[in-house]
């Protein structure tokens, strides 16, 4: 299992590092999906299918398709490599990079002070234990959950309409 | 020792990686094998995009309609709906009643998006100028302008 | 691992050749359907179809395969290259991946996942990605509408497939394919859940790409669609994906709504005398090869919808029907349970 687990950390950090790296949008795109992909493994190895079928479900199938979509929409293709080659400048990340690594060192010191050490063992969480404490003690945050989508729905379609008469 | 279920348990992981590498395998097996047994062959219009014959007219960065980007973005709206309804089916039985009455109120409200959406027209395909034309005013003008047939392709 | 004993090694390598013959199965089903096809359509139109390739041309598949291996291997100039190999593999592995979860007979199967069902719903969302990438690789006209129509159908129709399964889901209180066979011992799902079964017939047509929802292919407009560049062996793994996307489809709806391997029951009676004797293998290939039929035959009696109609009909129809069957599946459920559990 350790091996396993091991395995999908490394591709998942270098997919996300590719992703970022590469400067042509769909190639970014396809790491992006492996790099979930492999979160999603990492969720089975520990013992929580359901998220990890959902977050392939969601995030892989769902959410980088309309990704794509944009992509394909705005042609974004080879034109945008130079100009993402222009982006991905030292000077530009270096700044928030270095931000980025103080927040880092700041999460390793806390979870090696403690406080985070959880049981070494793997429990398996059913199914069934997640969809009771759902639809049992976060009643309400599936009620927010639809009125959000909701307003995601309605403002989807009016920023998205570009003219009365296409 | 291990017991039978996690000799079975461990006999389903190796299935499964296997079947997932064995089917790696043959796709990279069935392009490795075409690629060298393929021919190479020169023509004069070969590497030219295929558009029915006609030679091709600018490039293919087309500015296309943002009704597949209200679709995507209406599919993953309505995708993360359904993720909370796979949470309820498999315990439908557990939750009783009130998860009932709640999982009714996601949906209720879901659908007034739905209905929503569909009343403003963000779900019709067809042109606005054609979705207003009565058939009967169609027909009027169908043999007037014929070549307005063509332009108005969707 | 170091307590494994030879028996036990012995289980798993079982269990992974198992794992090899049913991938070779499925892809060789595959490869025949396409001659099946061929000769059924024909028939259905009063004409021959591939008959001189071995008795009534049923090596027309190895002929075929021969020849595809042997076409030039031809990458367009103006393709992204990378991406344009990767979605022919994405088309023929995404669903040949769900083969994984599909329960054949309660030995033949590759894994018994707690999620089997959410596991199909997430490849067939994956397998979008085939078309998707290769519209966009292509670098074409044809195919970039191709890949976004396409695209676009299948959203539509994924968004309504899922919430049409859910039914069956309660019903049956697990995910894993192998509990829904097992809930149907005293009556198939078909009955309960036939506005499931028509909702998710529709969608997995849809889903595979096959016709009358073969729009993104749709001859007089789009020339071949998302695969128009595409030629050789790797237009052939769109192929073979299709027709795998067929076998699959046809499987999941007799393992969701037909009971799988097991012998027919309605409404808690048996209808196959204890007497008699069960072959689940056969019980499953023969309601399996039905609905692959089926599906040949409405490729060969519907004409092809409108896209604007295929449209409507997956948004306004099928999803506000979807989700009323599931209100009224969780009512009855609900109704039928005793009232002690406390409400």
């Amino acid at each position: 299992m350790e091996f396993e687990f091991y395995l999908s950390s490394a591709i998942t950090l270098f997919a996300t590092i590719r992703t970022i790296t590469n400067t042509n949008p769909v190639h970014g795109l396809l790491y992006l999906i492996v790099s979930l992909i492999a979160v999603a493994m990492i969720f089975f190895i520990i013992g929580a299918p359901f998220v990890g079928a959902l977050e392939i479900v969601v995030y892989a199938g769902t959410i980088m398709v309309l990704f794509m979509f944009v992509i394909m929409m705005l042609n974004l293709g080879k034109d945008v490599v130079k100009q993402e080659q222009q982006w991905t400048a030292p000077d530009l990340w270096l700044g928030p990079g270095l931000l980025s690594l103080a927040l880092l060192l700041q999460l390793l010191y806390a979870i090696s002070t403690g406080g985070f050490h959880t049981a070494a063992g793997i429990t398996n969480i059913d199914v069934h234990q997640v969809s009771t404490t759902l639809y049992g003690a976060y009643l309400l945050c599936v009620e927010l959950a639809s009125l959000l989508l909701l307003a995601a729905l309605v403002a989807a379609y009016h920023l998205g309409r570009t003219t009365e008469n296409e | 020792m291990l017991t039978p279920d996690k000799i079975d348990s461990l006999a389903q992981q190796w299935a499964l990686g296997t079947f997932i590498v064995a089917t790696l395998l043959l796709c990279a097996a069935m392009l490795a094998v075409s690629y060298y047994l393929g021919g190479r062959y020169q023509g004069r219009a070969k590497n030219d995009p295929f558009e029915s014959g006609i030679v091709s007219v600018g490039s293919a960065q087309l500015r296309l309609s943002a009704k597949f980007y209200l679709i995507g973005m209406f599919f993953v709206i309505f995708d993360v709906e359904a993720l909370f309804l796979y949470a309820w089916a498999v315990a439908v039985r557990e939750v009783g009643w009130p998860g009932f009455i709640e999982a009714c109120i996601f949906i209720v409200v879901l659908f007034i998006g739905l209905i929503y959406i569909w009343r403003i027209g963000a779900l019709a395909w067809s042109p606005e100028a054609r979705r207003n034309k009565s058939p009967v005013s169609t027909n009027n003008h169908l043999p007037s302008n014929h070549a307005n047939q063509t332009g108005v392709m969707s | 691992m170091n307590t494994l004993t030879y028996a036990n090694i012995f289980t798993i390598g079982i269990a992974m050749l198992k794992a090899i013959i049913i991938l070779i199965a499925t892809v060789a089903g595959a490869g025949l359907l396409s001659w099946i096809e061929r000769r059924v359509l024909g028939w259905w139109q009063d004409r021959y179809g591939p008959n001189r390739v071995g008795p009534f041309g049923i090596f027309q598949f190895g002929a075929d395969m021969i020849k595809l291996f042997f076409k030039e291997d031809w990458t367009p100039p103006f393709a992204d290259v990378f991406i344009f190999w990767l979605a022919p593999v994405i088309g023929m592995s995404a669903l040949l991946f769900t083969m994984a979860v599909v329960p054949i007979t309660p030995e033949w199967g590759i894994t018994d996942s707690q999620v089997g069902l959410l596991f199909f719903l997430a490849m067939a969302g994956v397998a979008v990605y085939a078309v998707l990438f290769a519209g966009w690789a292509s670098n074409s006209k044809y195919a970039l509408l191709g890949g976004l129509r396409s695209a676009a159908q299948t959203l539509s129709y994924e968004v309504f497939m899922g919430i049409a399964l859910m039914g069956v889901v309660m019903l049956a209180n697990s995910f894993s394919l192998y509990t829904i066979i097992e809930a149907q011992k005293d009556g198939w799902f078909i009955v309960p859940q036939f506005l499931g079964f028509c909702a998710f017939v529709v969608a997995g047509v849809a889903v595979a790409h096959r016709s009358p929802f073969d729009l993104p292919e749709a001859e007089q407009e789009l020339a071949a669609g998302f695969h128009t560049e595409y030629a050789g062996i790797k237009w052939a793994m769109f192929f073979v994906g299709e027709y795998v996307g067929v076998i699959l489809v046809s499987a999941l709806t007799v393992i969701l709504f037909f009971g799988g391997w097991q012998e027919p029951a309605l409404l808690g009676y048996k209808l196959w005398p204890d007497f008699l004797p069960v072959y689940p293998f056969i019980w499953f290939a023969l309601k399996t090869s039905i609905f692959i039929m089926l599906f040949i035959l409405i490729r060969a009696a519907l004409p092809r919808p409108r896209y604007d109609q295929i449209m409507d009909a997956g948004w306004k129809f099928f999803l506000p029907l979807s989700l009323a069957n599931l209100l009224i599946t969780a009512a009855v459920i609900l109704l039928q349970q005793p009232v002690a559990g406390g409400a």
